[in-house]
């Protein structure tokens, strides 16, 4: 069961609720007072809601009797009430509940201590009811880091990430839990407990409901204050610049009517992000324009018939399943600057089919066989425009491989496709593959005729059998 | 909530810890029993590891000394091919063939004298035992707070625990602690290592911020 608690300072009044949540409790000075709240939950309760003025509570003392009740205080919900319109604090509350009942669950490695007020003398006496966040942390099962993946890492604006020996080490000390590296990472491996993605698609689905109401969907940034407007609901996320396109257009296949994101003011974005925000957004408006979709229109999007379940749309391959999604039958190609979406060519001429580039993309989409020479597929639905291929190939000053941000749905149509095949020459002992022949004819170019006495050995022989 | 109280707040917590695991008495369970109240007076719930030590203190308090005794046994002392969970520092971070194990307990007694600290006279603990390195920083926590309680400076003592910390304690405790999570031998001991592994992550973030602190004070 869930309690759902409101502090009715400020003139809040059930005559904003509607009849769906009669199980809402408004409580006197909840904000000024927050331990209230540990007399008010009955015992087991599932999951509990509080709608507070953010700006008059302390949210360590509303963490600290969450966790005597028995909840983790990051998966408490809270509603700034601040940022909701009168009458629709019905609606926030559903799309709360929704995110909170998706909370993941916590482990102590994912919580990140804020640093307290020491600028007063007193202050440094006294930490106070300390606040903590949700951080992220690696699944070292589905990490791409031993291939040689350090995306997050370069993602990361903190440096708290780092690439170590085939996997990623992270710094808790300097991250700053913006969230950059949960939208980042290729594969879904970087896990911030107040950041899935699931819960987020979540409370955007409750927000949006049937789609008969017209509903905007506002990312706003934890640190900023954004007024209440009415026909938007905000989704608040650790840093606007972890959005991701995928992210914006998900929210319009939902049924949103409208999208914004809105990072801190006064001055800018805290962590200094707000480059991130504006190179997404760019892009974003782009692809809208591309796919025939006009952001100022307050119109519904209605979500499409998708094969796609609930808790996938926002997850880390979105971009490309939303604009597959929301794509117009007609051809469309659209170079980007920032988007995690690009394409892959191969130039047979340069390229020595070492398959490194197959070996390093953390996503699949480029791969490689060797059963009948070697040959390299590559599908532009699964490529994040990582750039790993590029900066491993050992031919790329030659032009072997490039990458471009963007896409071609003209492409797209095509799936999978074969971009490099080299045949291989057979062992003369064994029958089994000796190297790639446009490798042993780049070997031979650079032995030159010194070589050919080498060259018809290594090109006829298996590694195993030259000793033969 | 002053830094004197955080300060003995981590002094007991880490006692605790050190007293879990050893090996385990009737005056220890005895002492669990309201052991969670007299940390909430001190704070506990203030912090994110609160529950997870509150949930320590009441599955020791509730455990059978007889049942709690076989699986320490069965867990840190004995094993076909050793303990499964070894609760010694050299035995997660030493190669005993190169000689590292003397070498790190040597270290470790240097860095207890300099710190003031040697082991009672006559006693079997190892140097890099868990429940050892668990009491050195017990201790320098309640150094750390007498001085709060007599206003001395306290950059010197906060510096120590961050360098024993940084340097031993959560170089191997982590690993260690998931160990016995995952040997599930116990419900006590699972919740001993959740509640230390949670004070530890918490620690590592908290200790830089007091010596920051401590410097500024003494600035």
């Amino acid at each position: 069961m869930t309690t759902i608690l409101v502090c009715s300072d400020g003139g809040l009044g059930l005559d904003t609720l509607g009849e769906d949540d009669a199980d809402v409790v408004l409580v006197d000075e909840l904000c000024r007072l927050p331990r209230r709240i540990e007399s008010l939950v009955p015992p087991n309760e599932s999951e509990l809601i509080l709608a507070i003025h953010r700006s008059a509570a302390h949210l360590g003392v509303i963490q600290q009797a969450a966790r005597r009740l028995g909840f983790d205080p990051l998966g408490v919900g809270i509603i700034d009430l601040e940022a909701v319109a009168g009458k629709e604090l019905g609606r926030s509350l559903r799309a709360a509940v929704a995110r909170s009942s998706h909370f993941p669950g916590c482990s102590s490695d994912q919580v990140k201590l804020l640093a307290p007020d020491r600028t007063t003398r007193r202050g440094l006496l006294s930490l106070g009811i300390p606040t903590y966040v949700g951080a992220p942390r690696i699944d070292q099962g589905t990490c791409a880091a031993g291939e040689g993946c350090r995306i997050c890492a370069s993602a990361c604006p903190s440096q708290a990430l780092s690439w170590v020996s085939g996997s990623i080490s992270h710094d808790m000390n300097a991250c700053v839990a913006c969230g950059i590296c949960v939208t980042a990472c290729p594969r879904g491996s970087v896990h911030n407990p107040t950041m899935a993605p699931a819960a987020i698609e979540a409370e955007i689905r409750a927000a949006v409901g049937d789609g008969a109401e017209a509903v905007g969907i506002r990312f706003r940034c934890r640190g900023s204050t954004v007024a209440a407007e009415a026909g938007w609901h905000q989704v608040e996320i650790s840093c606007t610049g972890m959005l991701d396109i995928g992210w914006l257009l998900a929210s319009l296949a939902l049924g949103s009517s409208r999208v914004d994101a809105v990072a801190c003011e006064d001055g800018g974005c805290r962590l200094r992000n707000d480059a991130l925000l504006a190179a997404t957004w760019r892009d974003f408006v782009v692809v809208l324009e591309a796919l025939g979709i006009d952001l100022t229109a307050a119109r519904p999007v209605a979500p499409a018939p998708t094969p796609l379940e609930a808790g996938e749309w926002l997850d880390h391959r979105s971009t490309g399943r939303m604009i597959d999604l929301l794509a117009p039958e007609s051809n469309v190609v659209v170079g980007l600057d920032t988007v995690a979406i690009g394409s892959v060519t191969i130039d047979p001429a340069a390229c020595t089919a070492c398959r490194m580039c197959s070996r390093i993309c953390p996503t699949g989409a480029l791969v490689s066989t060797t059963s009948d020479g070697v040959r390299i597929d590559f599908d532009p639905r699964l490529c994040v425009a990582c750039g790993q291929c590029v900066s491993v190939c050992p031919e790329r000053g030659n032009g072997a491989i490039a990458m471009t941000r963007g896409f071609d749905l003209t492409e797209w149509s095509l799936g999978r496709r074969e971009v490099r095949h080299d045949p291989t020459p057979l062992c003369e002992i064994c029958g089994g593959p000796v190297a790639p022949s446009s490798m042993l004819a780049k070997i031979g170019a650079m032995l030159g005729e010194d070589g050919v006495a080498t060259m018809a050995l290594i090109a006829n022989r298996c590694v195993d059998c030259r000793g033969h | 909530m002053n830094l004197e109280h955080l300060s003995r707040l981590r002094q007991a917590i880490y006692r605790l810890g050190a007293a879990g695991f050893s090996p385990p008495t009737q005056e220890l369970l005895a002492a669990c029993r309201g052991a969670t109240e007299m940390l909430d007076s001190l704070g506990l719930f203030d912090y994110s590891f609160g529950p997870a030590v509150a949930n320590a203190t009441t599955s020791l308090a509730e455990a059978d000394l007889d049942e709690l005794s076989a699986a320490f046994v069965s867990l840190f002392e004995v094993g076909v091919s050793g303990a499964p969970c070894p609760p010694q520092e050299s035995s997660h971070l030493a190669n005993s063939r190169t000689g590292e194990v003397a070498q790190i307990q040597s270290e470790l007694q240097r860095i207890y004298l300099r710190f003031g600290l040697r082991l009672d006279a006559g006693s079997t603990d190892m140097v890099d035992h868990i429940s050892t390195e668990l009491h050195v920083m017990s201790t320098l926590c309640g150094q750390e707070a007498d001085r709060h309680t007599s206003s001395r400076p306290f950059d010197r003592v906060v510096r120590y625990e961050d360098e024993f910390l940084t340097e031993h304690l959560l170089r191997w405790a982590p690993a260690f602690t998931a160990m016995v999570r995952s040997a599930d031998r116990h419900p006590a001991h699972n919740a001993l290592a959740d509640g230390v592994a949670a004070f530890l992550a918490h620690e590592r973030q908290l200790l830089p911020l007091l010596v920051a602190t401590s410097v500024e004070l003494s600035a």
